[in-house]
């Protein structure tokens, strides 16, 4: 009852004066007064000083957000904003180089307990969903039209997403618009980073044991709108089952199973010729692309002794099994990152390495990321970058590509002659 | 079409199902230096209750947090305040955070067992982290380099030591970083020259603590305030505790609870 009373005292005066330094001043006067009339211990008085500090400081910051329209309570602002140098040799020995930037603006707006809705906005080429990067030149124009025919010099500011959320439970959670993929995957051999799918997602996690818990997510990926009468809506499906394993403090494994369900694809007129799956007579998708995609990653905390604050090994791999696929139906990437786990500060980096392998028909070529051989299939890829945070929010980063094909694709094609690709960074996030 | 529909749904109704419902599970996670008093706290309180089901995780005072501010864990154990910008947080995403204070602790100074000095002030340990001190023969010690070693940013005992210690002053740029109390205390033991920071409760006989204006890191002086770098230790929940997670504070806060906390080789409030 005495502490009851002693601490409603004190924070009564707390929240009265708002604590300004010299008022905290004399609530520890009063409370060691306290102490020493045998009122209270010194273990209490700590306790009874810092949780009022600590509950007061809680109320201003309150009365400041309070005082703010619903509206902009409700709602996150975020973006980015990247400066690229890029040089670029194909396998012919032709050399680009090319100043890129990339702009992201996004709006989160929580409509109520249970849903929100984001979208956002981004540069990029219309015709192009991996891509949000736009070539500076053309004397600086802002045009965004298909000029003189010379590819790359579109600016445009295209629909990154756009998506409701309806947290149904804790635990589930349904998408549906334009969205960030929900899959996971360790690296991105099968997925550009900024190609957001369209359709429906449902995400599920649960935790079934102090170190574990397991998650779902399936997708609806609408490929395109059903045109014609014969043909099948051409859509994915997928399931990934998959879980989270605290091995221990400093280990942590994270594995999923990805299974792909194509619809409509196959004999479809392709979507944006790769010129790297194989074709039919008529130019037509020659194979469906149902496939097994399984992925693990395991996460060290202080390795060897802590040299660095972390270190990750990762893997994943592809399968085709459709039928009438004879070859060239699987892939497979490897690597290692190690530094930070997430460059955010000064000072912290992150390095790593990756060697990437796809076939031919191990998956659509329309899908993987597009700084590795230009996104195509039938290749071998190593890559190193290296990333390294010059203040809050800010890193600059290099990225290089030794990428080759697995065999010719034409007649005139040089086949084996690998290309290389070099990007310098700088990334600004808010 | 109709057949991926079939798999998509009959997977969700099968994970929604298959699990089955477990007791009362609670997620404990944040900094390193409060991790030895929610381990002990967790191992006997479960103990004693067989149905309970305490989780705890480390990652420094950020990273705890952080997660309760996202609402992935249910107490986010610290060794530093909350900080306005997280308070900020907190709030726009609806949190109602809560301080309760669960032991005192003392941010001892220590050196390599071979470093014959035993005493520093509060400016010459300042000297050092800022880079204006890089030799022991300055301080009255042997020719030998000093070996900075401090804790990431993510620490609650690197933003303490800091406010405390430094002024807020940035750590010198060759100070060798670890990411916990205890690579921070294996650091120094193993290296000449080396002086570090850590928890009190991460003293041990192999480890040399100096005094700091006189006064040596111990419990009356942690306690007393006498000893320069006392700090209280938080357990921050998201509202007044409920269920599990108010009965694991109540126990921490317990007698029984505070005897764990002082031979955990923190200070009790008891």
């Amino acid at each position: 009852m005495r502490k009851i009373l002693s601490m409603a005292f004190i924070l009564f005066l707390g929240t009265c004066v708002l604590v300004p330094q010299a008022k905290a001043g004399e609530i520890d006067l009063l409370v060691q007064k306290l102490v020493e009339k045998g009122v209270l211990t010194q273990g209490e008085a700590q306790e009874l000083v810092t949780e009022t500090r600590e509950e007061v400081k809680k109320q201003i910051a309150k009365g400041s957000y309070d005082a703010l329209p619903a509206w902009i309570q409700n709602t996150k602002l975020k973006g980015d904003f990247r400066l690229r140098y890029q040089y670029d040799r194909n396998a012919y020995g032709d050399v680009e180089n090319r100043a890129r930037i990339r702009a992201r603006l996004g709006v989160e707006s929580k409509i109520n307990d249970q849903m929100k809705v984001g979208i956002g906005i981004a540069t990029g080429k219309v015709s192009d969903p991996r891509s949000t990067n736009i070539t500076l030149g053309q004397s600086g124009s802002k045009d965004s039209s298909y000029n003189n025919n010379t590819p790359g010099s579109f600016k445009n500011i295209i629909l990154d997403y756009a998506y409701g959320e309806y947290a149904v439970t804790k635990d589930i959670t349904l998408i549906g618009g334009k969205f960030k993929n929900p899959v996971w995957e360790p690296s991105d051999l099968l997925w550009d980073t900024d190609l957001n799918p369209e359709g429906a997602a449902v995400k599920l996690t649960r935790k079934i044991s102090p170190s574990t818990d397991v998650f779902m997510n399936t997708l609806l990926f609408v490929l395109d709108e059903d045109i014609t009468k014969e043909s099948k809506y051409p859509v994915i499906g997928v399931i990934q089952p998959g879980f989270n394993y605290a091995i221990s403090p400093a280990l942590s494994l994270r594995g999923a199973l990805a299974n792909y369900f194509f619809s409509g694809v196959e004999k479809r007129g392709t979507f944006r010729n790769q010129s790297t799956n194989t074709k039919n007579a008529n130019g037509n998708y020659a194979y469906n692309y149902n496939s097994v995609n399984p992925s693990l990653e395991l996460g060290i905390k202080e390795p060897l002794g802590g040299i660095v604050p972390y270190a990750a090994i990762f893997g994943e791999g592809i399968y085709n099994y459709s039928k009438d696929v004879e070859s060239s139906k699987s892939g497979f990437a490897a690597g290692l990152k190690f530094g930070a786990e997430k460059v955010s500060e000064k000072g912290q980096w992150q390095a790593k390495m990756l060697f990437a392998k796809l076939g031919r028909d191990a998956w659509m070529d329309i899908f993987p990321d597009s700084d590795r051989y230009s996104g195509k299939t039938y290749m071998k890829s190593y890559e190193a970058s290296l990333e390294y945070g010059i203040g809050k929010n800010t890193t600059l980063a290099l990225d290089y590509y030794y990428s080759q094909s697995l065999g010719k694709t034409s007649t005139d094609d040089l086949g084996y002659s690998p290309t290389h690709l070099l990007q310098l960074d700088w990334n600004l996030k808010f | 079409m109709k057949k991926i529909t079939k798999i998509l749904f009959g997977s969700i109704a099968a994970l929604s199902l298959a699990v089955p419902a477990f007791a009362e599970k609670i997620v404990m996670e944040g900094s390193t230096t409060v991790l030895p008093i929610a381990q002990t706290a967790a191992e006997v309180y479960m103990q004693k209750n067989p149905s309970a089901d305490i989780s705890v995780r480390g990652g420094g005072s950020g990273v705890g947090i952080a997660s309760i501010i996202d609402g992935n864990c249910d107490i986010a154990n610290s060794s530093r305040p909350i900080k306005e910008s997280e308070l900020d947080k907190a709030v726009t995403n609806g949190k109602d955070i809560k301080a309760h204070v669960v032991a005192m602790d003392g941010i001892a100074v220590i050196v390599n067992s071979g470093n014959p000095v035993n005493a520093l002030t509060k400016a010459q340990v300042k000297d050092i982290y800022t880079g204006k001190i890089s030799n022991w023969n300055q301080l009255g010690g042997n020719n030998e380099k000093v070996v900075v070693i401090s804790r990431d940013t993510s620490s609650g005992t690197f933003e303490a030591f800091g406010e405390l210690a430094l002024n807020k002053e940035k750590v010198r740029p060759d100070a060798i970083m670890q990411a916990s109390n205890q690579a921070i205390a294996t650091t120094v033991v193993r290296t000449p020259g080396a002086i570090g920071y850590v928890g009190l409760g991460f003293l041990s006989a192999d480890i040399k603590a100096v005094s700091v204006d006189g006064i040596a890191p111990s419990r009356e002086t942690v306690l007393s305030g006498k000893f320069p770098y006392s700090r209280p230790l938080f357990m921050y929940t998201n509202g007044e505790p409920k269920g599990l997670a108010k009965e694991v504070i109540d126990f921490i806060k317990s007698p029984e609870g505070q005897r764990l906390v002082e031979k955990d080789g923190f200070v009790g409030l008891k």
